[in-house]
C-alpha cells in the first residue's frame, strides 16, 4: 500500500513540474537553429548538422561524456571481478551457467555446460557480420547519414556480443576474443588517440578542442570530425565489448 | 500514429512495473524501447533513435538477462 502511495504522489509532483512547461506559449528560441542552419555546414563540412555540434561546437561536452563512460565501465569491471576476493556464492544464482569449463574437459561435456543450441548459434552467426558491418558504417559515415560515434560503437559491440554468443568456447575463438586484454589495449589505444585528436589544435597554435584541418592550406575541416567519430566508436565498441566478454564468459583473463 | 505509439509505450510500462516475471518485463521494456526508437524517428530525430534502438533494445536487455540469469527471476516484493 505504502508503495502506491508513493508511486502516486511522485507521479502528483512530476506532473507539477511538467504541466507549466505545456501551458508555455513563449516562442521558441531563434538565434542557435538560425546560426547552426546559415555557417554549420560551410564551417564543419559536416552535412549531418548533429555531428557538426557534437563533435565542433560542443566538443567539450562530447569529451565529458566519453569519460562518464569510461567511469561507468570501470565500476562495471571492478564489481563484476571482484579483484581478487574468494569468489562467494550468490544465494539463489545458477551456479556457474556461464562460466567457462577448464581445458582438460571432454569436448561433449564442455559443449552441455555451455548450453548452446543449434538456433542461437546459427542464427547469431548469421547476422553477426551484418550487424558488423552496418556498426562500422554508422561509425564511418556519421558526418552524413545519422549515427556517430557513440551509436556505432554500440552497434559493433552487439555484433561482437552475437559473436561471442554463437562461440562460446576459447578453442573457437580467434585471438581477439580469447581474454580481454586484447580489447582493453584497443580501448586505451582509442581513448589515447581521443586525447590526441583534442590537443591536435595545438600544432596549428589553436588551443585544445580547436579543428586543425580549418585553414587556406587544408581545407578539409570535416577530416577531424570522421577521425573523432572513428576514435569514439572504437573507444565505445571495445569498452562494451570487454563488458560482454566478461559477462558471457565469466573470466577476468586466462593467466 | 504517435498517439498510438505513446499509448502502447505507457501500457508496456505499466505493465513492466507490475509484471511479477522479471523477464517479461525485460522484454517489456525491450518493446519500449523498440517503439520509442521508432517515436524519435517520426520526429525528425534518427540520431537519436538509432542511440535509443541499440542501447535500450540492444545492450541494456543483454544486461538484464544476464543479471536475471545470475541472480533470480521472480520479484518476490
Amino acid at each position: 500500500m505504502k508503495r502506491y502511495i508513493i508511486g502516486v504522489v511522485s507521479l502528483i509532483m512530476i506532473g507539477v513540474v511538467v504541466f507549466p512547461i505545456v501551458l508555455f506559449s513563449a516562442p521558441w528560441p531563434r538565434s542557435a537553429r538560425d546560426f547552426l542552419a546559415r555557417s554549420a555546414v560551410s564551417e564543419t563540412g559536416a552535412t549531418n548538422v548533429v555531428a557538426s555540434i557534437y563533435l565542433g561546437y560542443r566538443l567539450y561536452d562530447t569529451l565529458g561524456e566519453t569519460m562518464v563512460l569510461l567511469a561507468a565501465l570501470v565500476g562495471s569491471v571492478y564489481l563484476m571481478t571482484d579483484h581478487g576476493k574468494k569468489k562467494e556464492h550468490f544465494p539463489g544464482a545458477a551456479h556457474g551457467s556461464f562460466s567457462l569449463p577448464t581445458t582438460g574437459e571432454n569436448i561433449h561435456k564442455q559443449y552441455k555446460r555451455v548450453q548452446r543450441t543449434e538456433v542461437l548459434s546459427l542464427t547469431v552467426g548469421k547476422l553477426s557480420p551484418v550487424v558488423l558491418l552496418f556498426g562500422w558504417y554508422v561509425m564511418f559515415f556519421g558526418h552524413q547519414s545519422p549515427g556517430g560515434g557513440f551509436q556505432g560503437g554500440v552497434v559493433v559491440a552487439s555484433g561482437i556480443t552475437f559473436l561471442l554468443m554463437g562461440r562460446r568456447l576459447p578453442q573457437e575463438m580467434g585471438v581477439l576474443f580469447q581474454n580481454t586484454v586484447p580489447v582493453q589495449r584497443i580501448e586505451v589505444g582509442a581513448l589515447l588517440a581521443i586525447l590526441l585528436l583534442i590537443g591536435s589544435g595545438l600544432l596549428r597554435g589553436q588551443g585544445f578542442f580547436s579543428n586543425p584541418f580549418v585553414g587556406v592550406e587544408m581545407p578539409m575541416p570535416v577530416t577531424y570530425i570522421v577521425l573523432f567519430n572513428i576514435a569514439i566508436g572504437i573507444k565505445v565498441g571495445a569498452g562494451l565489448a570487454i563488458l560482454m566478454i566478461l559477462m558471457l564468459r565469466g573470466t577476468v583473463r586466462d593467466t | 500514429m504517435t498517439v498510438i505509439l505513446l499509448v502502447a509505450i505507457l501500457g508496456l510500462s505499466i505493465y513492466a512495473l507490475i509484471c511479477k516475471d522479471l523477464l517479461y518485463g525485460t522484454i517489456a521494456l525491450s518493446v519500449v524501447s523498440v517503439l520509442t526508437a521508432l517515436l524519435l524517428y517520426i520526429l525528425h530525430a534518427p540520431d537519436v533513435a538509432i542511440t535509443e534502438a541499440a542501447v535500450g533494445a540492444g545492450v541494456s536487455t543483454v544486461i538484464f538477462v544476464w543479471v536475471i540469469r545470475k541472480t533470480q527471476r521472480r520479484d518476490e516484493t
